[in-house]
């Protein structure tokens, strides 16, 4: 790592000050900003530690929602009772993010917020499109682990297996600024597509921290399906992420198989509001797969949609899928 | 449990007075100074706002808490946990394998939970419990997860083995009665390349039945 | 014979390994763990990329690096990533990577060959070989005469060692004499290669390494790091560790080549193979070879003509891995098997007995089908559902011959006992094997006994590759505790006044008459400050050995919508000769059998074909299987003979699982999946393909 001073805040209004005044960079659990200070990707000369700001860590039911603040822990998500229970697609994804020791320290606004674990973007000698270079090298290279939707010029997949759970759950994420009313964006408008954007995933403005995220509502069926080479630690190749909130329509969102947690207006199309069957939830998965525009080695992806999308909507409707 | 009095920054350490003390870490602030006089960057030392400690780039002395005993350590920001405990406590059984949270190697309890002590930050330990795999021995007596691994023969070459015999510490504080299922998920993060899980998992299984306490 | 969970004890002993203990609180010191006063740290300064040329290069900075000691380039360009262009030195770890950060390398690009199927030569350029073409008219013959003629291609991915300890080595020169740590398996290689480095004889040089964080082949000789080290170390005269990160570890510190393997082979209408055509590339270095893969092999295959071409890539070298070329031979070999099976209408575990070449395998064979329940197997591809169950098997054997080592024992007059080897401890229990037969020909308890090994003071012993470790040192460790037994006995015979060989003396107890001694009383009769003895004859205790034959069992779940495979059971069944310690080898089978399902379902060292930089040099995306990926799995310790020796274990166990899992797959989706890793991506592909389609 190059040396850097380190900046502790002990209050969130001192971090958002200093956020604002000096743009250091922000570390939270420090599980992606320190991997990446290591590849010598980031060479931050002050990094500003959220890690201490205790207030933020936080899970509370309110009204018919629930209130997480960034701080929480993937393990604290992972052990609630409350999630599990109400909010079970979230609870899932964080509860088997990583590894446990990882979830002990990764936090929730760390998970939203990380960087894509794309094999070029994480290595320095690729000079890729992402850090500022001419070339995305998944379109000629290996891209078996890249996106299939809304990927150009950049190919990534987002890295957050929570994002896709909280999409479907119509979460909102609450942005703040010094000197500035809380920003509240629907977790759907959070994420930016490499195609307005390519020196970051979201929306936050300089001098903005995502503070807490806001589900309003539990939803009524939620489940996420993750599939992945290897059981033990490993990316998904595919996730799914279904919930159906206050009697309305499904959601479906994507994860793993595009630049953003993926929200497939076709498969809720098909849904619409409709009790699960194993006919509708293949039907909803071929809806969500029939956009997808693999490259050369990712094609399987496809089928991986389609299944992941099937065996959430039926496991979100309390039917048995293969584990 | 917190200790508070040795969170890093609150020592009245000034950068100066910090330099005089530790020569060897000059050379290190030569390369940071430039750094940090890029347009448009307040200079860290300059920087003085309530609410906000501040570790200098060339270190501070700190107060790590460590297998219950006080260290006092001079560590810089950019230096891990791992890093500090290996070279500078002579703890070296956690060892550094993937350097990047994805084998389990460097594991360590911090406050009771199971940690990758490679991704963690020296600096933010302090104030912490900090445990290693030579502390889990109390007056020369094996933990009971070490002796399981012991009796079950659960090792090859070993070097992953005090990552194991941490995180299954923390599995099983968690889970006392852990069943198969949940040793297997809760071992997810650790790599044994010689592949002893047969053994792995017969150690934290005998710890789980036999009062681990 | 059949097997018998009774005879599986030819010593009967049941310890853990005796260093265990060391091993579960962190006592047991590595390489990597001795921060000597004065330490430098030093690293290779490398190319990334596959083929390159060093453009720029700010030498003078990082020269002027702080706390950087000295930066060398020596050449300017790189023919495979990791390529080592120079090297570095500085006084702390983080100085040397400021250094190297300050290098700012920047290079010229060439296009690099990654690509085995693209480099390699065409088939047909081999069939002029001489032993193709005086084979010729025999294969003509075979393929007329033959019921069912079958060509197929297979490919295997590269893997690396990936030990948890990476290469390293710490050396101090002190000018007449040096000492040296490094992680190695071969205590005496290191030494004296060392012992050029330095210009010292090899008595001034001292070699340790008694704990080593695996090998697995990659760990012979002194290799770069010792290179690195000794001579810096000899510059400065100060102590210099040169330590490989995960990154170096995959690019340049060994791996099991990738291979291809073309064969066209004929059975006869009674299923017996009649022979055929055989070609096999390997992909290599950049300059070089060692990608010779073990096809054909143990099976009898008749009349086969066999060429093999070593395709040079922008890669890193092969290094001599756990079975070098058999695992990936035996994939090929164990499909094809199936395959020619199921063209000739039979069970492949009867294609297999009629076409076996040995005949404790065969007797293995029966008994590893009634352990997994090969009743159980589907005609493939026949399972309801998107979950299907498949099953298939393996074979290995490995070779055992005699081997030179020397084993000293001192016996002290409390009774105590030490037994020395300057051999290595890799994990596989070398210390515990020498405990266990010292104990056991003592007749005492193996706490008594205490094991010194990885130090090149101590006696001469093996390597250890090529399975040998234990074969070449069980004999001289029983035949040097024997001759402690007859000194002690003549000794206690002195003492009572009546002839040695009326003393009688078993499980550490001497008797004669009515009269008794126990080990302790008779080993204060040792004279002198101990009785030392040497052993380097193979003498009685050299066996006559068997083939360490190896019959695994597979059984996967595989999900058809998904590619996702997983192994749900294995039976390993292993000859091993005579097993000096039951958790030891069953460990060793069951270990084997994780890591080359790894190798089989995940694992691939991958290169991107553009730079020819690897993608995945890390844990994260090099995959190695871990806990929620590991099957039930059964260790059957076989004894063909009761009066066989100690045998071969290290390589043989791992030999027979990739081509058996193989076999699964294809028995649960009806299809075969020719390429290894069988990840999702591949067998959704052979699905989609056999489908008629494409994914």
């Amino acid at each position: 790592m190059q040396p850097f001073n380190y900046l502790i805040a002990d209050t969130l209004d001192a971090a958002l000050a200093e956020y604002a005044e000096n743009r250091p960079v922000l570390k939270a659990g420090g599980i992606d900003l320190v991997d990446r200070m290591k590849e010598r990707l980031a060479t931050p000369a002050v990094v500003l530690s959220l890690g201490e700001v205790e207030v933020l860590r936080y899970i509370e039911p309110e009204g018919e929602g629930v209130r997480l603040g960034c701080l929480t822990t993937l393990a604290d998500i992972g052990r609630s009772e409350l999630l599990n229970s109400r909010y079970a697609a979230l609870a899932e994804s964080a509860g088997h993010a990583a590894t446990p020791q990882v979830r002990e320290r990764a936090t929730l606004g760390g998970n939203l917020c990380q960087r894509p674990r794309c094999w070029y973007f994480r290595a320095i000698h690729f000079h890729c499109l992402k850090k500022g270079g001419a070339t995305c090298f998944a379109v000629e290279g290996e891209n078996q682990y890249h996106a299939v939707l809304g990927g150009g010029p950049c190919h990534i997949v987002h890295p957050s297996n929570c994002a896709p759970p909280l999409v479907a759950m119509e979460a909102l994420f609450v942005v703040r600024r010094a000197g500035a009313e809380e920003r509240v964006i629907p977790a759907r408008e959070f994420f930016v597509l490499p195609s307005s954007a390519l020196d970051r995933e979201n929306v936050l403005a300089p001098g903005e921290i995502l503070t807490e995220v806001r589900i309003p509502r539990a939803p009524d069926q939620s489940a996420t399906i993750e599939l992945r080479e290897k059981q033990s630690f490993d990316w998904p190749l595919a996730m799914a992420s279904v919930a159906r909130v206050d009697g309305r329509r499904w959601n479906v969102c994507l994860g793993a198989v595009a630049p953003v947690p993926w929200v497939s207006e076709e498969a809720a199309e098909v849904l619409g509001s409709a009790d699960i069957t194993p006919e509708l939830a293949a039907r909803a998965g071929e809806a969500a797969a029939q956009a997808a525009q693999p490259m050369s080695d990712n094609g399987y992806k496809t089928q991986l949609i389609k299944v992941a999308v099937k065996r959430a909507l039926l496991k979100a409707a309390g039917q048995e899928v293969p584990a | 449990m917190k200790q508070k009095q040795s969170r890093p920054g609150e020592t009245g350490f000034s950068r100066r007075g910090f330099l005089k003390g530790v020569g060897g870490a000059v050379g290190a602030a030569a390369v940071v100074s430039r750094v940090l006089e890029a347009p448009g960057l307040a200079r860290a030392d300059e920087i003085t706002r309530e609410g906000i400690r501040r570790v200098p780039a060339e270190g501070l002395e700190i107060t790590l808490h460590v297998n219950g005993e006080e260290r006092p350590v001079t560590v810089r920001p950019d230096q891990t946990l791992l890093e500090v405990l290996r070279e500078q406590l002579g703890l070296t059984g956690t060892k550094e394998i993937c350097d990047r949270g994805a084998c389990g190697g460097c594991t360590v309890l911090l406050d009771g939970r199971s940690i990758n002590s490679c991704l963690m930050l020296a600096v933010d330990a302090a104030g912490h419990e900090v445990r290693t795999v030579e502390g889990l021995v109390q007056d020369g007596r094996l933990d009971p997860v070490q002796q399981a691994f012991v009796d079950s023969d659960a090792c090859q070459c070993g070097y992953c083995i005090p990552g194991f015999v941490v995180r299954s510490r923390a599995l099983l504080d968690e889970f006392p009665n852990a069943t198969p299922q949940q040793i297997r998920d809760g071992l997810a993060g650790n790599i044994c390349r010689c592949a002893a899980y047969a053994r792995i998992f017969e150690a934290v299984q005998t710890a789980a039945a036999g009062g681990n306490g | 014979m059949t097997w018998r969970p009774d005879n599986r004890l030819a010593l009967e002993n049941d310890g853990s390994r005796v260093d265990v203990r060391d091993k579960v609180t962190g006592a047991a010191r590595y390489t990597t763990d001795y921060y000597p006063e004065g330490l430098l740290w030093a690293s290779y300064i490398r190319c990334p990329y596959g083929k390159a040329f060093l453009r720029s290069s700010k030498l003078e900075a990082a020269r002027a690096a702080p706390g950087v000691v000295e930066v060398e380039l020596e050449k300017q360009e790189g023919t495979y990533p990791g390529d080592r262009l120079g090297h570095i030195c500085a006084e702390s770890r983080q100085a040397l990577e400021q250094g190297l950060a300050a290098l700012a390398l920047e290079f010229e690009r060439d296009r690099p060959a990654t690509d085995i199927e693209r480099e390699k030569k065409p088939l047909e350029t081999f069939d002029e070989d001489p032993s193709v073409q005086e084979k010729q008219a025999d294969l003509e013959r075979i393929f007329s005469e033959a019921a069912h003629t079958l060509e197929r291609t297979y490919q295997t991915q590269v893997q690396t060692h990936s030990c948890l300890e990476p290469h390293n080595s710490l050396v101090d020169y002190r000018g007449d004499h040096a000492t040296a740590r490094q992680s190695t398996q071969a205590t005496f290689s290191v030494r004296n290669e060392l012992t050029e480095v330095l210009g010292l004889p090899p008595d001034k040089v001292e070699m340790h390494c008694e704990h080593v964080g695996g090998g697995f082949g990659s760990k012979f000789g002194l290799s770069p790091e010792g290179q690195l080290a000794g001579k810096l170390s000899k510059k400065h005269g100060r102590p210099v560790r040169v330590l490989m990160n995960r990154e170096e570890e995959h690019l340049d510190n060994g791996l099991r080549p990738g291979s291809l393997q073309y064969m066209k082979l004929a059975i006869g209408p009674d299923g017996k193979l009649l022979g055929g055509r055989i070609h096999t590339w390997g992909s290599v270095g950049p300059v070089g070879g060692g990608g010779g893969t073990s096809n054909p092999s143990r099976y009898n295959f008749g009349i086969v003509a066999k060429t093999h071409q070593d395709v040079n890539l922008n890669s890193g070298f092969p290094r001599a891995m756990r079975a070098p070329g058999h695992p990936q031979g035996m994939f090929a070999v164990e499909m094809m098997m199936d395959e020619l099976a199921e063209a000739a209408g039979m069970d492949p575990l009867e294609f297999r007995r009629l076409n076996e070449t040995s005949d404790v395998r065969r007797a293995m064979l029966d008994v590893g089908a009634e352990q997994i329940g090969w009743h159980r197997r589907k005609p493939s591809g026949t399972w309801e559902g998107p979950l299907k169950r498949g099953f298939g098997i393996g074979v290995a054997d490995w070779g055992n011959s005699p081997g030179e080592a020397t084993i000293t024992i001192h016996v002290y007059p409390n009774g105590n006992v030490e037994v020395l080897s300057g051999s290595q401890d890799i994990g596989t229990g070398f210390r515990t094997l020498l405990v266990d037969c010292v104990a056991h020909q003592l007749g005492i308890d193996r706490a008594r006994v205490e094991a010194k090994v990885g130090v090149s003071t101590y006696p001469p012993g093996p390597g250890s590759g090529g399975s040998v470790t234990s074969r070449f040192v069980a004999p001289k460790a029983l035949g040097a505790a024997e001759q402690a037994r007859q000194d002690l006995r003549q000794r206690v015979a002195r003492e009572w006044g009546v002839p040695a060989d009326e003393v009688a003396a078993e499980n550490g107890v001497f008797k004669h008459a009515d009269r008794t001694m126990s080990w302790n009383e008779a080993c204060k009769l040792i004279g002198q400050d101990r009785l030392t003895v040497t052993e380097k004859e193979n003498g009685i205790f050299w066996k006559e050995q068997t083939g360490s034959e190896a019959v695994q069992f597979v059984e996967v779940e595989v999900d058809v919508e998904t590619g996702i495979v997983r192994v749900k059971k294995v039976v390993a069944l292993q000859n091993v000769g005579q097993a000096v310690n039951r958790k030891t080898v069953e460990n060793q089978i069951t270990g084997g059998v994780i890591q080359w399902i790894s190798f089989a379902l995940f694992e691939d060292r991958i290169l991107n074909r553009q730079t020819g930089a690897m993608v995945n040099p890390n844990l994260e995306f090099y995959k190695i299987a871990g806990s929620r990926d590991i099957p039930e799995i059964v260790p059957i310790i076989w004894q063909s003979r009761p009066d066989a020796g100690v045998n071969s274990l290290g390589e043989p166990p791992v030999v027979p699982t990739p081509g058996a899992v193989g076999c699964a797959v294809a028995n649960a989706i009806g299809v075969p999946v020719r390429r290894m890793p069988i990840t999702p991506w591949r067998v959704l592909s052979a699905l989609a393909e056999r489908d008629g389609g494409a994914v």
